[in-house]
């Protein structure tokens, strides 16, 4: 260190959060609010050693005055738990079961095809030769999610699948899960035994009240969606349990602002949380304009289901919002968190990966919703021609991981928020045509940024009890267990 | 520190370290045994001691017995079957293993590479290592390992002892299996990673390390640990023991150097150390240096109740394991008394007269008799609602 300064400062970013005060954020995500004046005295070298100021800005890694040896150390083991994601490959893995769907929703975003195409489905040969693939992935954890369409429309290869995927495991002895994403509109009892005998989970899609689900879910047959979504939810729940089912919201102008009156109607349904997720504009919900909304107003309608969450926790409903929860554990905690657009790099590829119909591999959802709508960027490969190396070591594969850090896109290189947020390749190419993407008109970093924000006004308010709440979903305990409300004292064990 | 009284030695020229029995062996099962007799009567030749409550004692005819005589009615009740006391030269009795208690310790030396303000028990030098050595290891061979279910190293700092703290981990591990093993430490050792190694490698089941951590900077931490670079070697030391998964408690004395900071050190452990097991805040006990430094250290814990309240919850919400030790029920929030332990060894604890007139006497951890007259002002009964 030198002689002329006082001490070092470390590495930082900075945003002015309101008039008077600013965020710092060092490199491993430790964060700091400080008045203007102090950051002032900070970074001119003027803070006394005894003020308060000096020894937060110190412990929090923020500068140092002494040996800096320990805090390299520490601010090291930080980053590296955060990027942990990186040591294992892909877990998640997608296959698209069919596209045929009884449900022509006007969002989708996979444009699905009618019951009687099944030249769109995978057959049992595909599925197989899938599942050797995903076998070659490294990871310890492998959650192979059925998609479509409506994959129960091609019961027989879901089967295959899962069957085939269990026996292989026989050998590999990994941590296997499987979940069908589904309407639920076509399950009967002999599937639900099968699927309950397999342990299998459902993620399902609901969209609010009847009057909204009905509107934008309709069925090729017709009819309400909504009243056949309930009948089969309830035979679902019977023989799978309750905790097997969860379910997605899909937000389009209709929901967005009945924010309110959507999370009463998954409470009411037996749901224990919902994920906030903005509309992806691909397949018909990029047609569909009167879906459509501003992001601001996204946004606008999160802070207030949010709020209205927080309260019914408070008044004894468990209920978690799951978006919250992912930035708040990367805020708060220095833990990793596993959501693909969150990541840095991307987890497109690298954390999860879809398999066509026909065995194409893309990094992700979207990435194949784009080669529905005739963009084929993304194609990483196919099973039957490509080696799993050249499938996720390909050009497509490294170009995503080399263009979706953060720490080095324009824009997200110098934001506060970086390390808490992450990059969505795919997105970025469909709105700019270049992976890197280009921030100031990005809706994606719009929202994450007023949403970190937001939730930044949360944990600076410092209320106890809104902490409360949001602790008992990242660390996934009843709210009363934290506040000792449901058990007596600890048994003197320590 | 342990519980002593005193007789009147007859025959005694050495220490002496035994089991306590209160009833007659036979003769093969005296070795290292000591018998606590209110009558003198029969053949007692074998024993390592005799203590009575006996005034006088005939010489003459038992005249190589070693006995301790004269020791009170009331002493003689305080000793229980199987305890393990040193008796020395002058007829001191220390029970240095109490089986009534869970607290018990192996000290294994008074010496320490720290001299914190507060330390209960300054460090010394110790004249004889050896000697010390050979105590505990017989101390640890007279206990009952079927009735041993907790044991403590502590010190001054035991990991001073280099190989010989190895020998005594290794031998709990062997000699103990249902006893948990806790080990008092600074934890400055083990910023040398083959130190830090070699403990682990021992792979104790049930071993659990207590680091003592005053503050969450450097010159803070070192400045009470009356060491330089204390801070240094024990964030390291941390660092070394958690890479081997070794279960770790944090340890923080709190006092009037460092309670205002208690929720950022609470932050520190948080972001640098998730992954401890426990974390404990810790009142005062004014004995020792605590006491030669009380007008520097002392603050009533009642003045740093919300300090203390907004630390242990910041953490409980992590899903980390908190404790409060030694701090009375009256003195901090009852938000927070589901925290506390009664965490006061039974032979140093006591409450004030007035406690006597609170209904939650029972469920608090009391005061420090050790702390004599340095008491809270604010220590009240608590009164039920």
């Amino acid at each position: 260190m030198s002689n002329k300064y006082p001490y070092q400062i470390l590495p930082f970013k900075h945003v002015r959060f309101n008039d008077h005060e600013l965020l710092l954020v060092n490199e491993a995500g430790d964060f700091y609010f400080i008045s203007i004046d102090d950051f002032d005295k900070f970074i001119g070298y003027g803070l006394p050693k005894k003020n308060d100021v000096f020894l937060d800005l110190k412990s929090n890694h923020f500068l140092i005055d002494t040996n800096i040896a320990e805090v390299i150390d520490l601010l090291s083991t930080k980053y590296r738990t955060r990027k942990r994601f990186l040591n294992q490959f892909t877990s998640l893995h997608m296959m698209v079961i069919t596209y045929r769907c009884n449900h022509k929703c006007r969002y989708c975003q996979v444009s699905s095809e009618d019951s009687g195409s099944y030249r769109w489905d995978m057959s049992p040969e595909t599925a197989r030769r899938i599942v050797d693939y995903i076998f070659c992935s490294p990871s310890d954890e492998i959650k192979i999610e059925f998609q479509g369409g409506e994959p129960l429309l091609n019961w027989e290869t879901v089967k295959e699948t899962i069957e085939y995927a269990e026996q292989k495991n026989k050998k590999s002895r990994k941590a296997l899960e499987f979940v069908v994403s589904t309407n639920l509109t076509l399950i009967d009892r002999n599937k639900l035994d099968y699927l309950k005998f397999h342990n299998v989970y459902i993620s399902t899609s609901l969209d609010g009240p009847k009057s909204i689900h009905d509107k934008n879910r309709l069925l090729r047959t017709g009819g309400s969606s909504y009243d056949l979504f309930i009948k089969k939810l309830e035979l679902t729940r019977n023989i799978l349990g309750p905790d097997k089912v969860s379910a997605l919201m899909t937000t389009t102008k209709d929901n967005l602002y009945r924010i309110t009156d959507v999370v009463d109607e998954y409470i009411k349904l037996g749901f224990d949380g919902v994920f906030f997720r903005a509309l992806n504009p691909y397949g018909l919900a990029a047609k569909n304009e009167s879906l459509h909304y501003p992001i601001e107003e996204f946004v606008k309608s999160f802070k207030e289901g949010l709020k209205y969450i927080i309260r019914l926790n408070l008044k004894g409903i468990r209920f978690v919002e799951y978006y919250s929860t992912l930035l708040l554990s990367r805020i708060l905690t220095h833990f990793p968190t596993g959501f693909v657009d969150l990541q840095s790099p991307s987890g497109a590829g690298i954390c999860g990966v879809i398999y066509d119909y026909n065995g194409d591999v893309y990094p992700s959802d979207e990435a194949r919703m784009l080669a529905r709508m005739g963009d084929k960027r993304f194609l990483m490969g196919n099973v039957f021609k490509d080696t799993y190396y050249e499938i996720f070591h390909g050009k497509v594969m490294t170009e995503i991981v080399e263009k979706s850090c953060v720490e080095t896109m324009p824009g997200c290189a110098t934001c506060a928020f970086q390390i808490y947020c992450g990059a969505d390749p795919i997105r970025n190419y469909l709105e700019t045509k270049d992976i890197v993407g280009h921030r100031p008109t990005s809706d994606f970093c719009k929202k994450n940024k007023e949403i970190i924000k937001f939730l930044f006004e949360i944990i600076k308010d410092n209320d106890e009890d809104v902490q409360d709440v949001l602790w008992s979903w990242i660390t996934k305990r009843d709210l009363k267990e934290i506040r000792g409300e449901s058990f007596s004292r600890y048994s003197n064990q320590y | 520190m342990v519980k002593v009284f005193q007789g009147i030695p007859i025959n005694i020229k050495h220490p002496i370290i035994g089991r306590i029995t209160k009833e007659k062996k036979s003769l093969l099962q005296r070795v290292n045994t000591i018998l606590v007799t209110h009558e003198f009567r029969g053949l007692n030749f074998g024993y390592s001691v005799i203590i009575t409550s006996q005034e006088k004692f005939h010489r003459s005819f038992f005249n190589k017995l070693r006995v301790i005589c004269g020791v009170s009615n009331e002493d003689i009740l305080k000793l229980n079957e199987g305890d393990v006391v040193l008796i020395e030269p002058d007829g001191k009795i220390n029970i240095i293993w109490d089986v009534k208690s869970n607290q018990n310790c192996i000290l294994a030396t008074e010496e320490c590479n720290c001299r914190c303000l507060m330390c209960p028990q300054p460090p010394k030098k110790d004249l004889d290592k050896d000697k010390r050595y050979r105590l505990n290891l017989k101390l640890l061979k007279l206990l009952d390992p079927n009735k041993t279910f907790h044991i403590c190293i502590t010190g001054g700092e035991p990991t001073l002892l280099g190989d010989r703290f190895f020998q005594l981990v290794e031998l709990c591990k062997n000699r103990f299996p249902k006893a948990n093993l806790t080990i008092l430490t600074n934890g400055r050792k083990f910023s040398d990673f083959k130190f830090a190694k070699k403990l682990v490698g021992i792979a104790h089941p049930k071993l659990l390390i207590c680091i003592s951590l005053h503050a969450d900077t450097d010159t803070e931490h070192d400045y009470i640990a009356g060491a330089k670079g204390t801070f240094s070697d024990t964030i390291r030391g941390i660092r070394n023991l958690a890479l081997f998964r070794q279960k770790l408690e944090i340890r923080i004395v709190i006092h009037k150097l460092n309670y205002k900071r208690l929720p950022q050190i609470s932050n520190f452990i948080y972001r640098n150390f998730p992954f401890v097991l426990h974390i404990a805040f810790m009142g005062l006990e004014i004995t020792g240096l605590a006491r030669k430094n009380f007008k520097k250290i002392w603050i009533d814990p009642y003045e740093y109740r919300e300090e203390l309240q907004s630390a242990v919850l910041f953490l409980n919400r992590r899903a980390l394991n908190v404790s409060i030790y030694n701090l009375p029920l009256c003195l901090i929030p009852q938000k927070i008394w589901r925290f506390t332990r009664r965490s006061i060894s039974n032979w140093k604890n006591d409450y004030l007269p007035k406690c006597n007139y609170c209904v939650k006497k029972n469920e608090c951890c009391g005061i420090f008799t050790t702390s004599g007259k340095f008491q809270s002002p604010n220590i009240k009964p608590i009164q039920s609602r």
